[in-house]
């Protein structure tokens, strides 16, 4: 469904993402993870049509991203890590453009948005302007306007971000009934017990270059820990940093 | 009254600025090329003396008839309409520099800084953009001051204390006029509709006043030395003693009404954004369009809702329109004087562009998670420019119609002008190669070379339109000259495929 080749993003001279190679086959949701800056929101973008590779290639559903940009923008649902959504208009006037853009019928749109506000209790702040909204009532908003597409992929960039508990339940069912009709996702996120509830495999990126991938237990099996967060710091070579700087906090705290 | 610590900031600022407007231009590629350009645009000195130095060959054709001629009265009128223009530009700029720094968020990291926050760093950051305008006026005053120096003392008193007022009623307009967050329902729309109609007349008074002020002028050139208010005041610099008591009165009124919304404005800008919710109402109006009409219906949309932004498109408009005014009154309007002004409408609607890219400023990362063509944006766009002028342009063919019925006929160019040049300026500024939409920086007095040539171009498409005109007789001439805006606009319209 997606496949990703030596992708490599330069912004000027440094590297923010390096010879990348994935897959995320059909009904996979694939964990991308990786310390701050690390390529991960860059590679959504390239994955997503946004933002144009340096060089190698990244495919979705058989569209290439760089020559097919707004045909893959029709089949991706991408959520940005932080959306900047029109303030002045309202909820429903955003879904509107939104489905008017993406030319879905007005009927369909009905019917979708009908279930979709239900799901993610939105109705008291549909003729609301998007401005107003709290943190994560307008992370619900950016969910519902990159999904009511129905896209066959979703890319998510700390997606769960300001959800409270019983939004992320519904928010993650959603995703399982996706998956299970043969959606495929990939999912960032640096809450690494939600990675290891929600992603079939996860890829671990520093620096901008996978450092190795699968599922999480054979990622424990490999570097012989019992616990995702204590992979992730052995895989990217931060525990001695971390032990450094908590020792040099002791002093001095 | 300015310290370096204010400086300091401010310079921050206005840097963020700039990287924050660049950073959404497509037409800037990759990181070098950035930086270049915000160094460049952060050069403050470098940047004010090079606007200046543009404007001053527009200020010297402005003043020209001062230079040859050799009576007061002249000399006067010519002063008059030179202290106009800085006044309509700094308060165009006041309003749209306002709102720029609101929609592109500079404030927001300082809000939680233990920072000592003015009002005066302000002024001072949009002074960097206005002082230029001034050189406007600047050949005219330097030419009075050599000829006639205690007369030109006063006309450059005059053209800052006009300068000061426009920057005072953008002020105004910005903070009366601006987006409030509301909830969103109908009493909201009666609440638009008043500030829209508020706005015009707000707008409109000033020429207005302008307007009965040309008729006495007209009548009596002795009137003109009684002048009491600005900017007819500025010409009555022949009676220097007079004159420099009404200044003296104009500065003490605006002085402090200047001290006092700048006030406002500030608190404005710097406030957290807050609403008050009603009741809440579950129910919602799903619709699907178009792409093309619903991104129009959005900018609208957004367009009401601040409606300072609006300003951008009523200076060109009033301009025109108290122009037509002056004319009808002396002895009513033919056919072609209308259709001038139609040309003239549609011109002047190029520096509307700013106002119409600047309300995707920050959402334009959410247009490009959405599967829109670069092509369908522009039209889009194209079409939203275009709509104010369109119906100005109406209202215009019906007042001709009223002195001249033939005007009628005049309708499609109504139509046909303002999207044209629409066309011509947005397909230019988005000539970039790529399919991805972006927001050209543009700015037509920041960037005015490139709206000059902008100008030029569309000066020269509406040459071409108008030749008919002059060469047949007007029924013969007008039906070729639709022929050519059309073929025209066919052809743009396939070329941007
Ligand atoms: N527009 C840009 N211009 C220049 N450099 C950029 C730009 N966007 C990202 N970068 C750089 O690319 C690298 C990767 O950034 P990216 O946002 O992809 O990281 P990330 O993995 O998403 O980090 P985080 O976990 O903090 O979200 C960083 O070094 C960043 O500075
Ligand atoms: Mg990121």
């Amino acid at each position: 469904m997606i496949s990703v080749e030596k992708l490599t993003k330069y912004y000027g001279e440094k590297p923010a993402v390096k010879d990348l190679t994935f897959e995320v086959k059909e009904g996979e949701i694939y964990g991308l993870l990786g310390p701050n800056g690390s390529g991960k929101t860059t590679t959504m973008r390239i994955l997503s049509g946004i933002t144009e590779p340096s060089s190698g290639r990244a495919e979705v559903r058989g569209l290439d991203v760089e020559e097919h940009p707004i045909e893959v923008k029709k089949v991706v649902g991408f959520i940005p890590e932080n959306p900047k959504m029109f303030e002045s208009l309202t909820t429903i006037e955003l879904f509107n453009l939104v489905g008017s853009i993406r030319g879905i019928e007005e009927k369909k749109l009905r019917i979708k948005l009908n279930r979709l506000v239900q799901a993610f209790e939105l109705e008291e702040y549909m003729n609301q302007y998007v401005g107003s909204l709290s943190f994560g009532t307008k992370q619900k908003v950016s969910i519902v306007s990159a999904i009511l597409h129905d896209p066959e992929v979703i890319i998510m960039d700390e997606a769960m971000n300001g959800l409270d508990p019983k939004m992320a339940k519904i928010f993650r069912e959603i995703l399982f009934r996706l998956k299970e009709k043969g959606n495929s996702m990939i999912f960032s996120t640096h809450v690494l017990p939600l990675a290891e509830m929600i992603c079939d495999r996860v890829g671990l990126i520093a620096g901008g270059e996978l450092i190795t991938e699968g599922t999480v237990k054979e990622l424990k099996e490999k570097s012989h820990e019992k616990d995702l967060e204590d992979v992730f710091l052995k895989l990217t070579k931060s525990e001695t940093e971390v032990s450094r700087v908590i020792n040099a906090l002791r002093g001095s705290m | 009254m300015i310290d370096k610590k204010d400086l300091d900031l401010v310079m921050v600022l206005y840097k963020e600025m700039q990287y924050r407007a660049a950073d959404k231009d497509p037409s800037i590629k990759g990181e070098e090329e950035l930086k270049k350009k915000i160094k460049e645009a952060s050069n403050v000195k470098k940047k004010m003396l090079k606007q200046s130095f543009f404007f001053l060959p527009f200020g010297l054709m402005l003043s020209i008839p001062m230079f040859m001629a050799d009576e007061q009265g002249v000399i006067a009128a010519v002063m008059t309409s030179v202290a106009v223009i800085p006044f309509v530009f700094a308060l165009y700029n006041t309003v749209s520099q306002c709102a720029r720094l609101d929609s592109l968020g500079i404030f927001e990291p300082l809000k939680d800084l233990p920072v000592g926050l003015h009002s005066k760093q302000l002024s001072l950051l949009l002074s960097f953009d206005l002082i230029p305008l001034l050189s406007f006026a600047l050949p005219a005053v330097i030419y009075l001051l050599i000829f006639h120096p205690l007369n030109g003392i006063l006309a450059a008193a005059w053209v800052m204390t006009g300068f000061l007022i426009g920057h005072t009623v953008g002020f105004i307009v910005y903070s009366e006029f601006g987006f409030k967050l509301g909830s969103g329902d109908s009493s909201d729309l009666l609440k638009t509709v008043l500030k829209v109609v508020g706005l015009v007349v707000f707008m409109g008074l000033f020429f207005a006043w302008n307007f009965l002020q040309d008729l006495f002028i007209a009548r009596a050139d002795t009137i003109l030395r009684y002048s009491v208010i600005y900017p007819l005041s500025a010409g009555a610099i022949f009676d220097p003693i007079q004159n420099f008591i009404i200044l003296l009165v104009h500065l003490a009124l605006i002085i402090p009404l200047y001290l006092y919304v700048v006030k406002r404005v500030w608190k404005r800008l710097l406030k957290k954004k807050e609403v008050s919710i009603r009741k809440k109402k579950t129910h919602y109006d799903v619709s699907s369009k178009s792409a093309v009409s619903s991104l129009l219906v959005k900018d609208f949309q957004i367009l009401f809702r601040k409606t300072s932004s609006l300003v951008g498109f009523l200076i060109p408009a009033l301009i025109v329109i108290s122009q037509v005014f002056f004319s009808a009154q002396e002895d009513g309007l033919t056919l072609l004087e209308t259709s001038g002004y139609l040309f003239m409408l549609a011109a002047f609607n190029l520096m509307a562009i700013e106002s119409i890219l600047s309300l995707d400023t920050i959402s334009v990362d959410f247009l490009k998670t959405l599967p829109l063509k670069k092509r369908t944006y522009i039209l889009s766009k194209i079409l939203s420019l275009s709509m104010i002028s369109i119906t100005v342009s109406l209202g215009l063919v019906g007042l001709g119609t009223y002195f001249d019925p033939r005007t009628l006929i005049a309708i499609p160019y109504a139509f046909l002008l303002p999207v044209i040049s629409s066309f011509i300026g947005l397909s230019y500024l988005f000539r970039y190669e790529d399919e991805r939409i972006g927001i050209p920086d543009f700015s037509f007095t920041n960037d005015f070379l490139k709206f000059i040539l902008l100008m030029i171009l569309v000066v020269a498409a509406f040459g071409t339109i108008a030749l008919p005109l002059l060469l047949l007789p007007v029924l013969y001439g007008i039906p070729v000259s639709y022929l050519i805006a059309g073929s025209m606009l066919l052809y743009l319209f396939f070329r941007s495929r």
